[in-house]
């Protein structure tokens, strides 16, 4: 008798546990199917995701294997992306560098988000002093365009992934700031905020608690931005020659060296990695406009 | 009043508001007492200060208004004198404020259970699994059925009076001296006012807390009262035990807001109702009543500062017409 009544409740558990997934994949196919331009950002992050985890594998030349009797040859059946005027393979090329130039932009968004978040959060709701100082800074820092001033500083640091990291950082994080912190200053004034000031929570619980969920939406869309505007500054920082050097495949290294080359008509060199620095960003630009759109507080179904 | 045994002391508390560049009390040396484990009723209009005062009493005034005065003693401790990290551990351990409109004042993002629970992890230091349970009882304890699953909801999920029951969850489970509940029941049916006070009451008296309840509603203060003090304009123009109040109120606003009450056995007489509104915080007289221009009893005198007189066992009266009782 004791057994069953333990199982039965056991047994009961599971089958609400799965309703309860399958509501939920019903409801993100839903969001999904009302905003199609989502839906086509989501379906190229897979692609290139895949390409970023398994294409290394599946592409068996090495991307800095130099094949000078194959220089400057357009795109074959062994080499379907061509090869450059070292004759390295394109193609693996291209599958090495949507890995690091994603891996670079991943790392440059996170840093941004965490700073900028973690500041707007903080200043946002204690204000004050610091905050009014720090938000001029901000204003000063935003006055730059985020390149030039990324630009400035990989110029000045030298050009390294950790000097790019630390320059786009500083270029997007006072977004991050401001975004952060306008959402903070609202609900700053929300009862609930007041409410639980009521009942004694410390600050850094009412911060971290009751502040942060509330701007995820917003610290979300944002982030994704960062991705896109990420994946063009690091290949533009490289085309320039102050961001990733060549031989490490980079694309916009790539595109920069294959650009010298399209005058005489070998469009392969910089059209393949030009044309995955385009896709990369339409991809984080679509994924972080939909959800923007479907995280707005204005939006209702 | 006997002063020993008193939960919340607050003698001659201002609280200037800053608006248009000047400076107003908009609540003017009040005087009043929370007796431990009794019921008090703040009562009055719109505008009176009612709401101000609680928000003085927890520290937590808008920025826009501050304390120009008097001072709040809670069990003896001056609150006044606190710094505000000190306050933080007031707020929750001897007093916990409970809100109006309930619905936005709980975390939207976040389970009902899990709000509950972190007031348990934090004042009790119980681990995840205790705080959880202790919750779920709670949340029972308020009324709410199924609580095990009901802990789980988001506040959007609950009814208005539901979510007034959480509210309360919240705050008893604090297990604070003195509540302090800020028209609690504003919005809600009749049928559900009726029940989270009788609610409120009965866990109340079994925690032993001594409750501040902020009100408009006089019926509901003289239902759930054992003192009552009525606000206008910023003064407290009449305290006393509710019986003494409602049954001999001597202040001329005190038996106008009486009469202004429906009731099917009295008509409402034309003049025994309170005329005007409640004047305009920035053109109140400096000195004198706040209460003069809407008086029928209106005296010559009434321009110079009011006394304090004592009309009745505990009962007194802010009101020129009792100066020789004084």
């Amino acid at each position: 008798m004791a057994i069953e009544e333990v199982t039965r409740p056991a047994a009961v558990q599971p089958a609400a546990e799965t309703r309860q997934i399958t509501g939920r994949l019903a409801h993100l196919w839903s969001l999904l199917r009302w905003h199609p331009s989502l839906l086509a950002g989501v379906l190229l992050l897979v692609v290139i995701l895949a390409n970023a985890v398994f294409g290394p594998m599946l592409v068996e030349t090495d991307p800095l294997e130099t094949m000078p009797r194959l220089a400057r040859e357009g795109p074959s059946d062994a080499y379907p992306f061509g090869n450059d005027s070292s004759g390295r393979d394109i193609l693996s090329r291209v599958v090495h560098a949507i890995r690091l130039d994603l891996g670079v932009a991943l790392v440059v968004a996170g840093v941004a988000t965490l700073i900028g978040s973690t500041i707007g959060l903080i200043t946002g709701y204690l204000g004050g002093f610091i905050d009014q100082l720090l938000m001029r800074f901000v204003d000063i820092l935003m006055a730059f365009p985020g390149f030039l001033l990324a630009l400035t500083v990989t110029a000045v640091l030298g050009n390294n992934i950790r000097t790019i990291v630390f320059a786009l950082g500083i270029a997007y994080a006072p977004v991050m700031i401001r975004v952060v912190r306008a959402q903070v200053l609202s609900l700053r004034e929300a009862q609930f905020i007041e409410a639980s000031q009521a009942i004694g929570t410390p600050t850094w619980e009412i911060i971290f608690y009751h502040l942060l969920p509330n701007t995820y939406s917003v610290l979300l869309a944002q982030a994704t931005l960062f991705l896109a505007w990420a994946v063009l500054d690091i290949a533009g920082l490289s085309f320039l020659g102050l961001g990733i050097k060549p031989p490490t495949p980079e694309l916009g290294a790539m595109t920069a060296e294959g650009a010298e080359q399209m005058i005489s008509g070998r469009w392969w060199m910089s059209v393949f990695p030009g044309g995955f620095i385009m896709l990369m960003a339409l991809t984080f630009t679509l994924i972080g406009d939909g959800l923007r759109d479907i995280l707005d507080p204005r939006y209702q179904r | 009043m006997n002063d020993h045994n008193a939960t919340l002391r607050v003698e001659d508390l201002s609280i200037s508001l800053h608006t248009r560049g000047q400076n107003v009390n908009i609540v003017d040396r009040i005087s009043f007492i929370v007796p431990e484990g009794k019921v008090v009723g703040l009562v009055g209009e719109s505008g009176s200060g009612k709401s101000m005062t609680a928000l003085a009493i927890m520290q937590l005034l808008p920025k826009s208004a501050s304390l120009a005065g008097g001072c709040i003693a809670l069990n003896g401790d001056d609150l006044t004198r606190y710094r505000e990290h000190d306050m933080q551990k007031v707020r929750g351990r001897d007093i916990a404020l409970i809100f109006q409109s309930s619905k936005t004042a709980l975390n939207p993002l976040m389970t009902v259970g899990s709000q509950i629970a972190r007031v348990y992890r934090r004042r009790f230091g119980h681990s995840r699994r205790e705080a959880w349970a202790s919750a779920v009882d709670m949340l029972d304890r308020v009324g709410i059925s199924r609580a095990q699953q009901r802990a789980k909801h988001f506040p959007h999920q609950f009814s208005g009076g539901m979510a007034q029951r959480v509210m309360i969850a919240l705050a008893v489970a604090c297990k604070a001296k003195l509540l302090i509940a800020d028209e609690p029941t504003t919005g809600l049916d009749v049928t559900t006012e009726a029940q989270i006070l009788d609610l409120l009451e009965e866990l109340r008296r079994a925690e032993g807390s001594s409750l501040l309840l902020i009100t408009h509603n006089l019926g509901l203060a003289a239902a759930h009262c054992d003192y009552i003090a009525v606000m206008h304009a910023g003064h407290i123009v009449e305290f006393g035990p509710v019986r003494e109040v409602f049954h001999n109120p001597t202040h001329p606003y005190t038996q106008g807001l009486l009469s202004s009450v429906a009731r099917p056995d009295r008509a409402l007489l034309h003049g025994t109702t309170l005329t005007g509104r409640a004047p305009d915080p920035l053109s109140l007289p400096r000195v004198g009543c706040r209460f003069i221009h809407r008086c029928p009893a209106r005296m010559p005198q009434c321009a110079q500062p009011v006394p304090l007189a004592t009309v009745g066992p505990e009962h007194t009266s802010y009101c020129h017409l009792y100066e020789d009782m004084v």
